[in-house]
C-alpha cells in the first residue's frame, strides 16, 4: 500500500495493510511535528506569547549588518571571477552542453559560496557574542531566547538571500553572454549545412527555441515495435529480427479449474496460432539466416557429420522459406511463467496455411504440463510469439490464439477481452528484444524484395495531450536512443556524411494527417530535439513513428514513459529560463536554511570549530553513507573488513565481521534519521534546460519541516537553559 | 572602560580597532608579502625548471619547453589554491565512472582539467590522449562525432605539444592516433575518416574544386587553429596554394653549431617532414601526418637523445620507414580509386572484379572524368615517391648496430617498397600515355611503364614465392627447376627463388599458384591473391602495352 492509497483508504485501516515505506515516509513528519508541538506550544508557550517580530526582525537586521560590515560580498565577485574562468578551460561538443556546463558552474559556484558562508557566519556567530559578552546586552533586554534563535536564523536567511540574488543575477547576465553568439554560430553553420544533413533538426530546434530554454515534458506510452505501421485492424511483426508478439490471457475460475482438472487425468493442453503471414523476397544475408535455421523448404539436406549444407554441383532456384514462430509463456511482469533454462528460446511452431494459397496460417503445440498448472495458478499469463523467418511478416487480427483440448465438452480458452470492448480480444503487445540500451530496433534497409514493409517502426502512442506550439509554428519531440553498430556495419556509401541517421513521424489519429519523416541523427548518450509541425499534433492524440534508416546499426529504446525509463518525450510548452532560475536559486535558499538552522544549533552547545564539523557531519553524512551503496549491506561490510585485514582465524573473522556489519547498520540508520541534501535539487533539472516540477520544490521545503524545524526548536530549548549571563 | 582595563582580555580584532593606523599597514604588508611569495614561486619555478631539463640531459626542443604555454596550468593551480590534489583525485574517477556509464556530458572538460592540472606528467597525457582517441570515440555512433573525438585527442596531444614542444611521448601518441585510428585499414570507418581528413585540411574553396562531388554531404568538423601569435582567418591546414599554412612551419629550433652536417634535426616546426611533399591539392593524408610525427619522434630519439616512456627505442625508431610505407599504400589506393572513377568503373563487385576491370583499361578507352586522371596522376607519383622514401629510410633504421638483426623482419617490406617503386611508376606513366596528345613523348611513356610493370611483376612474383608460398606448394613437384650442382644451400631453401631469371621465375609463380590453389593452402591464401591481383595488373598492361606498340 502506497502513501496515496493510505491517504484515500477508509479508517480504520487494518494495520497488516499500511505498508513498511509508507510509514517510514510519514514517520518524520509525525515526529516533526510532535517536537514542533511540544517545544514551542507546550515547552515554550510563555515565549510564544512574548514574541515580537520587529524584535526578531531587529535582531535579524544586527546579523545582516555584521556580516556586511565583515565583507562576507565582497566573495560573490571572486566567486564570479572564479566561474569566468572555469568557463575559459571547457571543452563542449555543442553549444548546447557550453551552456549545460556554465549553468552547473555558475550555480555549484552559488551553492558552495552560499553554504560555506553560512556555516562560517552562523557557527561563530552565538560563540563569539558569548565570548566577547555581546550577548549580555541582548539577554538583559526583554528579548525572549526563542526571539534570538528566530533572529539569527532569519538574518542569516537573508544573507543568505542576498548573495543567491547576485549570483543569480550574474548567472542570467553571464548565461544570456554566452548563449547570444552561439545562436549566431548555429545560424551560420545552418547556412553552411548540407540540406540532407541529420543534425539540421536539431540545430534548427535550438535556434528557435533558444539555448535558454526550459522545457515542459510529457512522456509517451511503453514502446511499441511492428514491422509497419499499425493500422488498426492488422499488426505486423517482423520475423528474423527479434521482434515479438505478447497475447494476453485471463483464465476464468472455470477456466483454472478445468486445466487442473485435465493436467491430472494426464490429457494435452493445446495452444493453437492463427496468423496472417505476408513472404518478402529475402536478400542474401536473410536467405542465408533462414538456410541456417532449416526454414528454407528442402533445406534439411544436410552433411550429418558437420551439419553443413551439402554443396550443390548447380545452382537452384530459390526455394520457399518455412513460416516459424518461436513459443514461450511469461507471467505480468513479462518472466518465464516457468524457471526453464534463460538460454532457451521456446518451442519452436511451424505454420501451415488454412488452405493452399490462403495468407493464413495456423499452428499448434501441446502446453507443457508445469506451465498449464501454473498458468492455472496465476490467472493472467502472455503468449510470446516470436516469428523467426527472415523476410517474413506475421500479422494479429483478432484473436491470434486460443487454448484447446482434444475433448469436445471443454471449450476453447479464447484470449483476454479489451477491457474497454468485451466483445474484441485486448490488444496484443508488439514489441522487440532488448538490446544493451533497451528494445531493440532494426535498420529499414534491408531485403531486395520491391515492396518492404514500411519498417520496422517503433511507435510511442500520445493521448489527450495539451500541446502549445512555439512561435514557429512547431512542436519539438524529444528523443534519446543507444546506437549500436551490427557486425555487418560499413561505411555508408548511402550516408556518406558519417552520421548515424534514423527519422521520426508523426500520425495524427484524430485528422488522419501524416508528417512528413524528418531525419535526425541519434547519438550516445544524447538526448536529440526534433521539431515537427505542430498541425499533426493538433487534438492531442497521435502516435510517433520512429525509424531506423541506417543499415548495419540498431536503436535501443528504453521502453518506459517518464524520464528515467523512457526514450521519447513531447515538449508541451517552453517556459521561462528565468523562471526555472527563480525556482532553482529558491531551491538553494532553502538549502542554505536548513544549514543556517544546523549551524545555529551547533553552535549552541558547542564552541564554533566543533560546530562548523559538527554541521558538516549532520549535512553531509545521509549523502556520504549513499554513496558507499551496497559497500554498508549486511554481510558484505564485514566479508570485506575480514579480507582486506586477511584474518585467518574463524572465531576473529567472526568477531570482527559481525562488529563491523553491527556498525555498518548503525551507521546506516544513523544517517536515515539525518537530512538528505539530495532533497534539494538545485542543478539537475535547469543544467538539462527542464522545467523543475513543483513536487521538487515541495520536497525540499519537506526537508526544511521535517529536520529543520525541529533544530530550530531544539536549538531554542538549549539556548533558554544555557547559562549564557550572569 | 577604559583601554588599560581591557587590554590584558581584549582580542587581535578589538586591539586593531583601536589602532586603525596600524590595522592599515598591517594588510598592505601582508599584500606585499602575498604578491612577493607570488613572484618567488614563479623565479624557483622556472629555476628548477632548468634545473630539471639539465639533470635529465635533454637536448634540442624539449630543454626550451614553453614557460608561457603554462600559464593556463598555472593560473587554475593558483585558483583552486591548495584543492588541486583532491579535485585531481575526484576528476580522475569521476571521469572512468561517467565513461562506463556511457554519460560522457562534460567528461570533455573534465579531461582537459587533468590536462591543466598536472601538466609535468606524459604518462597522463599519454593515457589521456589514449583514453579520447580510442575509448571514448568507440563510444560514439556516428563515423563524423567519432572523427571529432579523434581529432580532440589529437588537439590535446597538439595543446600538450605547445607545453612541451618536442616531447618525444606526445609526438609518438600523436603519431599513434593519425596511424592507428585514421590510417587502420580493418576499421568501417576507415574511408570516412581518410575521406574527411583530408577535405578538413583544404580551404573551402579548394576543397570544393577537388570534391565537387561531395558538395551535398560535406561539413567541415574540425577547424585548425593558429600555432602563432598572428590571428588567421584560416580553418585549415592548407593554406591558398595547398601548401602547409605558414605557422606550421615556423622554425622554432636553430641548428646547433657543432650537430653533424649529415644529422637530422628538429628545427621547432610542426610539420617539418611534410614539407618537401606539398602541395596536397588532394588534401593531406593522415597518414602523413602519422609520418610526420613518427620523424619527428624518432629524430628527438636518435638525435636530441630523448627516451620513450612507454614504448621502446626500436619501435621508435623503425615508424617511420613503416608509416611512409602505410601512406605509400594509401596513396597507391587513391591512384586506383580515381583511374576507377576516370573510367566509370565501380567499385562495387569486390576488389578482385575492380582490379581485373581496372587493369583491363586499354590505351584508347574512352576516359569519363578527365580530372579524376589527374587525381591519380598526383596520387601515383606521390606513392613512388614514397617508396622511394620509405627504403632510405628502411636502410636508416638497419643501419643502425642495434637494430641490425631486424633486418629479416624488414626484408618483405623492403621488397613491397621496391615493387611498389617499379609499380607506382608504371601506373603513372600508363595514364600519362593515356591523356599525352604527343604521339613520341606516348610512345616513350609506353615503353617506359611496360619496363616498370615488367620489374614490378617480377619483383612482386619474388616476393610471393620467398614469404608468401607455403612449402607444400612451392617443393611440389614439378614447380621449381632442380637446385644446380654448385649451390651449396639445402635444395629446399627458399633463397633459390633469387637465383632464378626472369622467365623461370614467371614460370615458377604461375605452378606454385596453381598447386597452392590446388591443394587448398590458407596459411597465406589472402597474400598471395594480393600479389596475384598485381602480377596480374602488370601482365595485363604489358600485353595491351605490346599490342598497342
Amino acid at each position: 500500500m502506497t502513501f496515496g492509497t493510505l491517504l484515500n483508504h477508509p479508517l480504520p485501516i487494518p494495520l497488516a495493510a499500511v505498508s513498511v515505506s509508507a510509514v517510514l515516509w510519514l514517520l518524520p513528519w509525525v515526529i516533526a511535528t510532535v517536537i514542533i508541538t511540544v517545544g514551542i506550544f507546550v515547552y515554550g508557550w510563555n515565549d510564544v506569547v512574548r514574541t515580537h517580530w520587529q524584535r526578531v526582525w531587529a535582531i535579524s537586521g544586527v546579523c545582516v549588518t555584521e556580516s556586511l560590515r565583515r565583507k562576507v560580498l565582497w566573495l560573490t565577485p571572486l566567486a564570479m571571477i572564479g566561474i569566468v574562468v572555469v568557463c575559459q578551460f571547457q571543452v563542449a561538443a555543442s553549444p548546447q552542453d557550453v551552456i549545460q556546463q556554465t549553468t552547473k558552474f555558475c550555480l555549484f559556484a552559488s551553492a558552495m559560496l552560499v553554504t560555506v558562508t553560512a556555516i562560517i557566519l552562523a557557527c561563530t556567530n552565538l560563540p563569539r557574542e558569548i565570548e566577547t559578552r555581546i550577548i549580555f546586552t541582548i539577554v538583559t533586554k526583554p528579548t525572549t531566547r526563542l526571539e534570538i534563535v528566530l533572529g539569527k536564523v532569519l538574518g542569516y536567511a537573508r544573507v543568505s538571500a542576498l548573495i543567491i540574488i547576485i549570483m543569480g543575477v550574474f548567472t542570467l547576465a553571464y548565461l544570456q553572454i554566452r548563449a547570444r553568439p552561439m545562436i549566431a554560430d548555429l545560424k551560420s553553420q545552418m547556412q553552411t549545412l548540407p540540406a540532407n544533413s541529420p543534425i539540421r533538426a536539431s540545430d534548427e530546434y535550438y535556434v528557435n527555441s533558444g539555448l535558454l530554454g526550459t522545457r515542459s515534458l510529457v512522456w509517451g506510452s511503453d514502446v511499441e515495435v511492428y514491422a509497419a505501421p499499425p493500422n488498426g485492424d492488422e499488426n505486423w511483426s517482423l520475423g528474423g529480427v527479434g521482434q515479438y508478439i505478447l497475447i494476453p490471457f485471463a483464465l476464468s475460475q472455470d477456466n483454472k479449474k478445468n486445466l487442473e482438472t485435465l493436467v491430472d487425468s494426464k490429457i494435452p493442453v493445446y495452444i493453437n496460432f492463427n496468423l496472417d503471414v505476408k513472404f518478402h523476397k529475402p536478400d542474401e544475408r536473410q536467405r542465408r539466416e533462414a538456410r541456417e535455421a532449416k526454414l528454407e523448404e528442402g533445406s534439411n539436406t544436410k552433411d550429418n557429420d558437420f551439419n553443413v549444407p551439402v554443396p550443390e554441383t548447380q545452382p537452384s532456384a530459390p526455394k520457399p522459406l518455412i513460416p516459424e514462430v518461436q513459443v514461450r509463456f511469461l507471467n505480468e511482469a513479462r518472466g518465464m511463467l516457468v524457471k526453464m533454462n534463460v538460454m532457451d528460446a521456446g518451442s519452436r511452431v511451424t505454420l501451415k496455411p488454412t488452405k493452399a494459397g490462403s495468407a493464413t496460417y495456423i499452428g499448434s503445440m501441446e502446453i507443457p504440463s508445469d506451465v498449464v498448472l501454473e498458468a492455472a495458478r496465476l490467472g493472467r499469463f502472455y503468449t510470446q510469439i516470436s516469428p523467426r523467418t527472415p523476410a517474413t511478416e506475421f500479422g494479429v487480427r483478432g484473436s491470434a490464439a486460443w487454448i484447446s483440448v482434444p475433448i469436445p465438452q471443454y471449450a476453447p480458452i479464447q484470449m483476454a477481452v479489451d477491457a474497454n470492448h468485451p466483445d474484441r480480444p485486448a490488444h496484443a503487445i508488439f514489441s522487440s528484444y532488448p538490446t544493451r540500451d533497451g528494445v531493440r530496433l532494426t535498420s529499414t534497409v534491408w531485403g531486395d524484395d520491391p515492396q518492404p514493409p514500411d519498417g520496422p517502426v517503433a511507435v510511442f502512442h500520445f493521448r489527450n495531450i495539451s500541446v502549445s506550439p512555439g512561435n514557429d509554428g512547431t512542436v519539438g519531440l524529444q528523443i534519446g536512443v543507444g546506437v549500436e553498430k551490427t557486425g555487418d556495419f560499413k561505411d555508408d556509401p548511402l550516408h556518406p556524411n558519417g552520421y548515424a541517421q534514423a527519422t521520426l513521424q508523426v500520425v495524427n489519429l484524430t485528422t488522419g494527417e501524416r508528417s512528413d519523416p524528418v531525419t535526425f541523427s541519434p547519438e550516445t548518450s544524447r538526448t536529440e530535439p526534433v521539431p515537427i509541425n505542430a498541425k499533426y499534433l493538433k487534438g492531442g492524440n497521435f502516435d510517433v513513428l520512429l525509424r531506423n534508416t541506417m543499415p548495419g546499426q540498431n536503436l535501443g529504446i528504453l521502453p518506459g514513459n517518464d524520464a528515467d525509463t523512457g526514450a521519447m518525450a513531447l515538449v508541451t510548452a517552453d517556459r521561462s529560463f528565468v523562471i526555472n532560475l527563480i525556482k532553482s536559486l529558491f531551491i538553494l535558499w532553502l538549502l542554505a536554511l536548513l544549514v543556517v538552522i544546523i549551524a545555529i544549533f551547533c553552535s549552541t552547545f558547542v564552541s564554533w570549530p566543533i560546530a562548523v564539523v559538527l554541521t558538516l557531519v549532520i549535512l553531509l553524512a545521509h549523502w556520504g553513507v549513499d554513496q558507499l551503496g551496497s559497500a554498508l549491506d549486511r554481510g558484505t561490510a564485514g566479508r570485506t573488513t575480514v579480507g582486506q585485514f586477511k584474518i585467518s582465524d574463524p572465531s576473529s573473522a567472526q568477531v570482527v565481521a559481525g562488529t563491523v556489519d553491527w556498525l555498518s547498520t548503525g551507521l546506516r540508520g544513523l544517517s536515515a534519521c539525518l537530512p538528505d541534501v539530495e532533497m534539494f535539487p538545485v542543478m539537475e533539472d535547469i543544467e538539462n534546460g527542464v522545467s523543475i516540477p513543483p513536487a521538487k520544490v515541495l520536497g525540499a521545503m519537506g526537508v526544511i519541516f521535517c529536520y529543520g524545524l525541529p533544530l530550530l526548536v531544539f536549538s531554542y530549548v538549549i539556548l533558554r537553559r544555557k547559562e549564557v549571563a550572569p | 572602560m577604559t583601554s588599560s582595563t581591557l587590554a590584558p582580555t581584549a582580542t587581535s580584532r578589538q586591539r586593531a580597532e583601536m589602532h586603525p593606523a596600524r590595522q592599515q599597514k598591517g594588510r598592505v604588508a601582508t599584500v606585499i608579502v602575498m604578491l612577493g611569495a607570488l613572484l618567488l614561486a614563479g623565479v624557483m619555478r622556472q629555476v628548477c625548471a632548468i634545473q630539471n631539463a639539465h639533470l635529465v640531459n635533454i637536448r634540442g626542443t624539449a630543454a626550451a619547453r614553453s614557460t608561457l604555454g603554462n600559464m593556463d596550468s598555472f593560473a587554475l593551480a593558483l585558483l583552486l589554491g591548495g584543492l588541486r590534489g583532491p579535485l585531481i583525485m575526484f576528476l580522475w574517477p569521476a571521469i572512468e565512472n561517467q565513461k562506463a556509464d556511457h554519460d560522457l556530458k562534460s567528461v570533455d572538460t573534465m579531461i582537459e582539467w587533468v590536462r591543466l592540472l598536472q601538466p609535468e606528467f606524459d604518462s597522463v597525457h599519454l593515457f589521456q590522449i589514449w583514453n579520447k582517441a580510442y575509448n571514448i570515440s568507440a563510444m560514439m555512433a556516428s563515423p563524423a562525432n567519432k572523427y571529432t573525438v579523434i581529432m580532440e585527442a589529437i588537439d590535446y596531444a597538439g595543446k600538450v605539444d605547445q607545453e612541451k614542444p618536442g616531447d618525444l611521448n606526445i609526438l609518438g601518441a600523436m603519431a599513434n592516433v593519425y596511424g592507428g585510428k585514421f590510417g587502420s585499414t580493418n576499421l568501417p570507418e576507415f574511408a570516412f575518416y581518410g575521406k574527411q581528413f583530408r577535405e578538413d585540411s583544404m580551404t573551402e574553396a579548394n576543397r570544393a574544386a577537388a570534391y565537387p562531388e561531395e558538395k551535398k554531404y560535406y561539413q567541415r568538423l574540425y577547424k585548425w587553429e593558429s600555432l602563432s601569435d598572428e590571428k588567421s582567418d584560416l580553418v585549415s591546414l592548407l593554406d591558398a596554394h595547398n601548401d602547409i599554412r605558414p605557422d606550421r612551419l615556423v622554425e622554432t629550433q636553430p641548428r646547433p653549431a657543432g650537430l653533424d652536417p649529415a644529422s637530422e634535426w628538429n628545427d621547432g616546426s610542426a610539420l617539418q617532414y611534410l614539407k618537401k611533399y606539398q602541395p596536397f591539392p588532394y588534401g593531406v593524408s593522415p597518414l602523413a601526418m602519422a609520418f610526420n610525427y613518427a620523424k619527428r619522434a624518432e629524430v628527438a630519439q636518435s638525435v636530441e637523445g630523448q627516451k620513450p616512456l612507454q614504448l621502446s627505442s626500436m619501435v621508435v625508431d623503425s615508424q617511420p620507414p613503416l608509416q611512409l610505407k602505410f601512406w605509400e599504400e594509401d596513396a597507391a589506393r587513391h591512384g586506383r580509386f580515381y583511374e576507377a572513377r576516370a573510367f566509370n568503373i565501380s567499385a562495387i563487385g569486390g576488389t578482385t572484379k575492380t582490379e581485373a576491370a581496372l587493369a583491363a583499361v586499354k590505351i584508347n578507352d574512352p576516359i569519363a572524368n578527365r580530372p579524376a586522371i589527374d587525381a591519380a596522376l598526383y596520387y601515383y607519383e606521390t606513392a613512388r615517391r614514397l617508396s622511394g622514401d620509405a627504403l632510405v629510410e628502411y636502410d636508416r633504421h638497419l643501419a643502425k648496430p642495434e637494430y641490425k638483426m631486424r633486418a629479416p623482419t624488414y626484408r618483405p617490406h623492403k621488397a613491397d617498397m621496391n615493387a611498389a617503386l617499379a609499380m607506382d611508376k608504371a601506373d603513372h606513366d600508363y595514364l600519362a600515355a593515356l591523356v599525352e596528345t604527343n604521339p613520341a613523348k606516348r610512345k616513350e611513356l609506353l615503353i617506359n611503364a611496360r619496363d616498370k610493370y615488367t620489374s614490378a611483376m617480377h619483383q612482386r612474383e619474388r616476393t610471393a614465392l620467398l614469404f608468401y608460398t607455403e612449402d607444400e606448394a612451392l617443393w611440389a613437384p614439378g614447380v621449381m627447376p632442380p637446385a644446380k650442382t654448385a649451390d651449396a644451400r639445402h635444395p629446399h631453401d627458399k633463397e633459390h627463388v633469387m637465383t632464378l631469371s626472369d622467365y623461370v621465375l614467371s614460370k615458377v609463380y604461375d605452378n606454385a599458384m596453381i598447386v597452392a590453389t590446388k591443394l587448398n593452402l590458407q596459411e597465406h591464401a589472402d597474400d598471395r591473391l594480393n600479389y596475384g591481383i598485381s602480377v596480374d595488373r602488370c601482365r595485363m598492361r604489358v600485353d595491351l602495352i605490346n599490342a598497342a606498340l
